[in-house]
Formats: structure tokens, sequence, C-alpha cells
């Protein structure tokens, strides 16, 4: 199915829906990615340095992805704003969830940080990688709840 | 009223005096821990103030919404929590947190702020008992605030991301576990208080 048809057939799905949708297909992804070069560079702490090119090249293409399919999704979708006042209460509530999940991960890796035995492993660099994908997981838990909301408002 | 309009006054110097024993008063006085004695002034100071508000007659101070001073006195513990953790930052660079008696005392008055944060809320909270004490407007007021904190704090763990990712080791000797760990507190309190000042700035605006 092509993008065009998506914005055309599912009439019932508005555009901030669709873009909640956008939203946590690419951060699952960018999760995924981060959550995998976390654990699989186990003890490897240079990972992210070493990678540093590639990282940033597939940040762009993420990036693009992004900007393109919300430009699609503004133009071939009806003429409606991208966000009426259900959708800003949905996105504030789902944005309190994301902060909650952001705020306990930081103070559970403030906290584990002090574990005897991970010290001579976990370094900055492994734990720099490991911030990005906490944030990627925060803004995942936001999209996640957008998508809860839409779909079973109840 | 309990405090005459001249007392308030007093009871900011007292905060003032407090305020400069925390952050620049030399870290004993006369056998003293100076941080303690501050932290015990301050808390003091902020309970006399609020309890002689909550006891002001009705009127004086009811054009402001629970919600809002609420706010107020979280921005106010947040604001000395913050300044009295930066201003002892230093004492992190070194040991753990069973090995260093500087950081566990920073950590103890950090903890007495909190108990006397929770509990002079309830003291402004016997005011408004039995009414409403939040409405739509708060709400979405309130909704707004943790939106500047949730953004606060992303920015806060993008930028100790990248500042741990892309040095080079020679310039991160200052990173230690112990370091890093507080720091992450730091964002957290910083982000929270961001939260307290866009929540104290929209009822500002609001109000007007």
């Amino acid at each position: 199915m092509s993008a065009g048809s998506f914005a055309d057939e599912s009439g019932a799905m508005s555009k901030a829906e669709k873009l909640a949708w956008l939203h946590f297909g690419l951060l699952l992804i960018a999760a995924g990615y981060m959550g995998w070069l976390w654990w699989s560079s186990w003890p490897d702490t240079e990972v992210l340095r070493r990678n540093a090119n590639l990282f940033g090249q597939w940040l762009n293409w993420l990036v693009i992805v992004a900007i393109a399919s919300v430009w699609l999704i503004k133009l071939r979708g009806p003429k409606e704003p991208l966000a009426d006042e259900r959708d800003r209460a949905i996105n504030g509530e789902a944005r309190t969830n994301g902060f909650a999940a952001l705020a306990i991960m930081v103070y559970l890796m403030a906290v584990l940080v002090h574990v005897d035995g991970w010290q001579a492993q976990v370094t900055p660099p492994w734990m720099s990688l490991a911030m990005m994908s906490m944030l990627a997981l925060a803004l995942l838990v936001d999209a996640g709840c957008r998508i809860v909301r839409y779909r079973w408002p109840g | 009223m309990i405090v005459p309009r001249w007392g308030f006054v007093g009871l900011l110097a007292v905060a003032g005096l407090a305020l400069w024993l925390l952050v620049a008063g030399p870290s004993k006085l006369l056998g003293i821990d100076t941080g303690h004695a501050g932290m015990v002034l301050l808390v003091n100071a902020a309970w006399i103030a609020l309890y002689a508000i909550s006891r002001m007659p009705r009127g004086e101070v009811d054009q402001i919404s629970p919600g809002e001073w609420k706010a107020w006195v979280g921005l106010g513990f947040m604001l000395v929590a913050v300044i009295y953790f930066v201003s002892n930052l230093q004492v992190f660079g070194d040991g753990g947190p069973w090995n260093n008696p500087d950081a566990n005392r920073i950590g103890r008055n950090l903890v007495l702020l909190l108990i006397a944060w929770t509990v002079l809320s309830s003291v402004l909270k016997s005011r408004w008992q039995g009414e409403v004490e939040e409405d739509e407007r708060d709400r979405q007021i309130v909704k707004h605030g943790r939106e500047w904190g949730y953004g606060a704090i992303s920015v806060h763990v993008i930028g100790l991301a990248l500042l741990l990712g892309f040095s080079p080791a020679n310039r991160l000797e200052w990173a230690s576990h112990f370091m890093i760990g507080n720091l992450l507190i730091l964002g957290l309190m910083v982000a929270y208080l961001v939260e307290y000042v866009a929540v104290v700035l929209l009822h500002w605006r609001d109000r007007r």
C-alpha cells in the first residue's frame, strides 16, 4: 500500500493519529537499534565513538524519513488542522507519561551506576549510549500512549 | 494577621542568611555544620511564613489558587535544593556513596529539605480543606508545566550523553560514576524546577 492510499483510505484516522503511528514506528526502530547496539556491545564501551559516522548517517536518514512522512500526511490528507482540542489533550497526557518514564529511568540509572562490579565495565561512552536509549524509550512510551488513547479512547 | 508585614521582611532576611550559609558560608562555624544550620533556618523561616499565610483572613490571598500556591512552594524548595546541590557539586568527584562523608552530609540536608517541603505543603493544604483544590484550568497549566519539565530533562540527558560519548578520554577524568549518577539526579531536579517555573508563570499570566 502506498503512502497516498494509506492517507486516502483511512478516513477514520485523523492526521494526528497518523503522526502518532509514524512517531511510534520510527522510534521503535531508533530504540531497537540503540538498545541492540547497547547490549550487543557489552562490555565494549568504544562502540559509539567508533561508529560515530554510521550513527550520524543513520540518524540523518531517520530525520529525512520523518520530515518527508509528516509533509506527505499534511499534504495528502483532507483539509483539516493537524491537531484539534482532543488531539492536544491526548498529546499532553502522553507527554506526561513520557516524562514519568524518563524520570524513572534516569533515577534508576543514577542508582545503578553505583552497583559494585558494574563500575569497571560501565564507562562514560557506554553510559552515553544508555542515556540515548532511555530517551528513545521515553519517546516510544509517549507515542505508544497516544496510539492507545486513539485506538481505545475509553 | 499572625505576622505583621514588616515581619515578612525579617523572614526574608533570615532566609537570605540561611541561603548564604548553605551556598557560600564556611563549612563549619563554632563546630556547627553551617549547611545543616542554614537548612534548619531556611525551613523554619518558610514554615513561619507559610503558617502565617495559611492563617490570613479570607480574601487577602484567595485570588491565588491552591494550585498556584503549591507551585510557588515547590518552586522555592526546588530552587534552594538546586542551588545547594550545584554549589556543592565538586564533592561528588571523589569516592562513592559509602565512603564520602561530605556527599552524605549534603544528601542528609537535601532529605531534610524534602521532609520539610512535604510537611509545609500539608500545612498549606489545610487552608483549603474540604474545598475544590484543582479545576480544569489548573490541570491544563500543570500539563503544560510537565511538558516544559519533559523538555528540560530531555535536553539534559542529550547534553550529558553527547558529552560522555564524544569527549576524548583525557577530558573525562572528572566523570566518576558517583559524579555521573549525581548529574543525572541534578537533571531530574532541574526538570522539576523548570516545571514549577512554567506553572507559576502560566498561573501568573492567567491572573493578569
